[in-house]
């Protein structure tokens, strides 16, 4: 048990510092209109968005186009972006879960009028939903794939072997406490890239 | 007020008992519950991983699109890259920047979750004991770049799997860096992240069942730093070609 320190957060930021400044350089001109900016985070994101949709979709011409949709509505919408408030990566994937919403959306009602149902009837949650759910999956198996040894090591024990902190320290011979603070520091940076931002367009 | 520790936080939502300490608290605490609740979610996403799950780069013909849609590049800055696909040009600096740097990540989707699943893979490989059978291919594995480090490695049959065992004698134990192995196609246009090698120890991994082995003959060990940055690419120490 602790006291509620705000120095438990600092200190679980990600490791890599140069990786979040590259980024914030990036979203600051981004939302300055840079279009070099625009470029370069088409380079790194583009990989989460158009894998996201492409699992959505299961279609590469729809993944095309709702690729194509998130980045020209960021850029013309980047007056709505602020880099004070979120990652420039946090607010396209939240376009992105937009837009996968959108294309079942408007596929359900391409169904219901080829299948001329009166009754009209919503748009499933369980598409919605699990179009929600890829977008967070695309980026959670990014995001262990960029975790270097012995955090990946562990977290592939914890997570898919669902061996105890007790029995990975032994496996791996490392000291409890070291596995117990790898296990939180990377849990808690799959954690925060889920965190979306509300004002996607 | 005492919170619970964000480490026992973080094992209760992997599925660990929590302990009576704990368990008052969070029946008490709605700050420390609805932390709990998040990284619960988190691992149930992350448990729900399939293969398909991964990050896949778009056709160049998306950024053209983009590019065309929103009349990026105006004549006035034509020698911009804005006006022709990133990825080209960016890979090309990383190239100019690391001359004796791989490109890993043109595959890195798929690889990146290779790399992963490969992993568990092998620590199950490693925890029963490895069956050694009969060998299909194997590579010498020569210094690169005047690494000094030389080493071999086999291809051999373990039932219906193929197995890959790296042996790099001499790798030194580095405190910021660890050691990946790769396959990749002979032009190491497409690598493959096939696990963690471990200074003095014998790599044993299980390839992945729908790998093609003998379209990635070359086998590659690498240096890579903890810097969290799948952007960046990893600098060889080793490589062979496997052949029979
Ligand atoms: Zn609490």
């Amino acid at each position: 048990m602790h006291t509620d320190v705000p120095t438990a957060i600092a200190a679980s930021r990600p490791r890599g510092d140069r990786r979040v400044g590259d980024e914030d350089d990036v979203a600051v001109r981004f939302a300055a209109g840079d279009e070099h900016a625009l470029a370069q985070a088409y380079e790194r994101t583009s990989r989460l968005v158009h894998g996201a949709a492409l699992r959505a979709t299961g279609n590469a011409a729809d993944a095309a186009d709702i690729t194509q949709s998130v980045y020209v509505s960021a850029w013309r919408g980047r007056a709505g972006f602020d880099p004070q408030r979120g990652s420039l990566t946090a607010w396209l994937m939240s376009i992105t879960r937009r837009r996968i919403a959108d294309h079942w959306e408007e596929r359900s009602r391409e169904v219901r009028r080829t299948v001329a149902v009166a009754q009209t009837t919503p748009a499933s949650p369980v598409e919605e939903s699990t179009a929600e759910s890829t977008v967070d999956r695309v980026l959670l198996a990014d995001e262990l794939a960029r975790l270097g040894d012995p955090q990946k090591r562990i977290l592939e024990l914890a997570f898919f072997q669902d061996l105890t902190h007790t029995q990975i320290a032994s496996v791996l011979d490392l000291p409890l406490g070291t596995v117990k603070s790898h296990i939180r520091r990377s849990l808690e940076q799959l954690r925060r890239r889920l965190e979306v931002d509300g004002a996607a367009l | 007020m005492l919170h619970c520790d964000d480490d026992d936080l973080a094992l209760i939502a992997l599925g660990e008992q929590a302990d009576e300490q704990d368990r008052a608290h969070l029946a008490s605490c709605a700050r420390c519950r609805s932390r709990l609740d998040e990284l619960t979610a988190t691992v149930a996403t992350v448990r729900s991983i399939g293969p398909d799950d991964v990050p896949v780069s778009p056709p160049a013909a998306v950024w053209a699109a983009i590019s065309d849609e929103l009349g990026l590049g105006s004549p006035a800055d034509a020698s911009e890259t804005t006006s022709v696909a990133p990825a080209v040009d960016l890979a090309a600096e990383r190239e100019r920047r690391r001359p004796t740097r791989v490109r890993i990540w043109a595959a890195a989707g798929a690889a990146a979750v290779v790399g992963v699943l490969a992993g568990v893979v092998a620590t199950a490989a490693v925890l029963s004991a490895p069956s050694t059978g009969e060998v299909v291919a194997s590579a010498q594995l020569a210094p690169i770049d005047g690494s000094g480090l030389a080493g071999s490695a086999t291809v051999s049959r373990d039932g219906d799997a193929k197995v890959l065992t790296v042996d790099v004698p001499d790798l030194p134990a580095q405190s910021d860096a660890y050691y990946e192995v790769w396959m990749a196609t002979p032009d190491t246009s497409t690598m493959v992240a096939i696990g963690t090698l471990n200074p003095g120890e014998t790599g044993r991994f299980t390839l992945p069942a729908g790998m093609d082995a003998s379209a990635f003959p070359v086998v590659d060990v690498s240096v890579e730093h903890f810097d969290g940055d799948a952007g960046h690419s990893a600098t060889s120490v080793a490589r062979g070609t496997l052949g029979a």
